[in-house]
């Protein structure tokens, strides 16, 4: 009789286990909610990346994932008969070579690429993503480095000739003048009504970095578009 | 009746021990785990963050060669792995002896190679292009090298301890440590009390005293054991949103290790407890039969 009281206790304990352990997971929820919503947005700050890609190596982690696209397809040498003053532009991708710079008096030919990250900086030269793209009115603006592509750009003279082919168009600018501004000051690369092409680079500096820019401020001479380009162009 | 009336108490001292064990616990873990530099110094070692720190600073400079004109290799050639390791282990060992309010060794990161190769390829630079070394050459190469070991000083910290300096942090951290070992105590004290009171109201069945302190550690094992099982299987922190690779390695590295600690002391809890309710089963077993056994 008394085995019997005892095996029928053998749920109650089981019973007894499963409460505690439901009533002392719900104390330890309670006492987690107000920290938990003070946190919150921390949390989602700091582990936001749902992807859960690691870095692969690179000064910086923030490029991970962009692809750097360069493009040799770039005629330079383009027919007069294939150009037309009408046509559409092909919106450039962020990282995709879109266009090659070539200014013959100052012996500079370079690659532009869409948009200006530290990697792209080393590949050639880089349009700022916040300027008009070629063929848009407005101010295109394009660095790169002083010790890499823009080596020459103090060479440039007023009058000089600067042509940016891209795949739907070339485009055509004389230098205005040289300029020298601080790199806090943004008359130069701020956006404009007229058609202007701004290119700067560092001053070159026996020792370290400068925060002086050099550049070249162009006027718009002539705006061709190849036959077939563009999305409206091809319909 | 009787049964009914040492049953609430039991439940009631369970619960309270189950807290009493989980504080305990947790703050045993802090203080060995987590605020212990020898598991940041392992997390150094472990995920080579001398190596990881060398490519960095090796690309930043690669990358800075191009407006400065100053090759990566001026700066590179005067730093090894090892040496960043060093720099890494001494800032952890400084931040822990700021925490703790004493003196660390007072050992600082040596870069005077590296401030000695650099300047001496300024020298050379300005040699070679007839640049007069005046009090305008010193200032701007006293600033290059000044920002060049800013770059090196910043890049072997990954564990951001500076962030934490800079934000005031290491107050905050150091008001709560010194409450965290009388809350040790006073977790351990509770635990111990819970335990004898649990002992006095079961002193004459050996069965049930095993289970109630087996069901104690076996909820509080599973307590532990459940989240850090989640962090784990879900890989969560792999999420880290600051990609920057010595930063995300360290900090995603140690947060691991934590978890599979974390976890390894609720597996054991659970397991001690798991092992009470096994005995407890025993005893129960044997005292039924010795009764059924007794004329």
């Amino acid at each position: 009789m008394a085995t019997e009281k005892k095996k029928s206790l053998a749920p109650v304990y089981v019973l007894t286990g499963v409460f505690l352990f439901i009533l002392c997971a719900a104390v330890c929820i309670a006492a987690l909610i107000v920290p938990y919503e003070k946190g919150k947005t921390y949390l989602g700050l700091a582990f936001m990346d749902q992807s859960k890609t690691a870095p692969a190596g690179g000064a910086s982690g923030l490029n991970e994932g962009l692809i750097i696209k360069e493009n040799p397809d770039i005629d330079t040498n383009p027919d007069a008969q294939n150009l037309s003053e009408q046509g559409e532009i092909i919106r450039p991708v962020f990282g995709e070579q879109y266009a090659v710079l070539r200014c013959e008096a100052a012996q500079i030919e370079v690659p532009v690429f869409w948009g200006s990250t530290q990697e792209m900086l080393e590949r050639g030269a880089c349009q700022s993503s916040s300027s008009k793209v070629l063929g848009e009115t407005g101010n295109v603006v394009i660095s790169a480095h002083v010790n890499t592509f823009f080596a020459n750009l103090s060479k440039m003279q007023p009058g000089d000739e600067v042509v940016l082919y891209t795949e739907y168009g070339v485009f055509t600018y004389t230098v205005r003048e040289m300029v020298k501004f601080e790199n806090t000051d943004k008359q130069y690369v701020s956006p404009k009504k007229t058609d202007q092409l701004t290119l700067y680079t560092c001053e070159a500096q026996v020792l370290g970095t400068s925060t002086t820019r050099v550049g070249a401020v162009c006027d718009l001479t002539s705006r061709q578009f190849r036959a077939a380009s563009g999305e409206g162009a091809a319909e | 009746m009787k049964r009914i009336k040492a049953y609430i108490p039991n439940v009631l001292l369970t619960f309270l021990l189950v807290f009493a064990l989980l504080g305990a616990e947790l703050l045993a873990f802090v203080q060995a785990a987590v605020l212990n530099p020898a598991v940041f110094r392992r997390i150094t070692k472990q995920e080579q963050l001398g190596e990881v720190t060398y490519e960095v600073l090796e690309q930043t400079f690669s990358a800075r060669s191009h407006s400065t004109g100053i090759p990566a290799d001026v700066v590179m050639h005067s730093l090894a792995p090892q040496l960043l390791e060093e720099s890494i282990d001494l800032q952890t060992e400084a931040l822990f002896a700021d925490l703790r309010g004493t003196q660390s060794a007072g050992a600082q990161p040596d870069f005077s190679l590296m401030q000695h190769s650099l300047r001496k390829f300024l020298e050379d630079y300005a040699d070679e292009n007839g640049y007069e070394k005046d009090a305008a050459f010193e200032e701007k190469a006293a600033a290059l090298t000044e920002e060049c070991t800013r770059i090196v000083e910043g890049a072997t910290d990954p564990f951001r301890f500076g962030t934490l300096r800079r934000n005031g942090w290491l107050d905050t951290g150091r008001k709560y440590l010194s409450y965290l070992r009388p809350a040790m105590i006073g977790c351990i004290v509770a635990a111990v009390l819970l335990m004898a009171l649990l002992l006095l109201c079961n002193r004459s069945q050996k069965a049930l005293l095993a289970y109630w302190y087996g069901l104690a550690a076996m909820i509080c094992g599973l307590l532990l054991l459940l989240p850090c099982g989640y962090l784990k299987a879900t890989d969560y922190f792999a999420a880290f949103a600051l990609k920057e690779p010595q930063t995300y390695t360290a900090v995603v590295g140690l947060l691991r290790l934590l978890t599979d600690r974390a976890l390894l002391l609720g597996v054991l809890t659970a397991v001690t407890g798991a092992v009470l309710l096994i005995v407890s089963g025993i005893l129960n077993t044997r005292s039924s039969r010795k009764e059924a056994a007794a004329p």
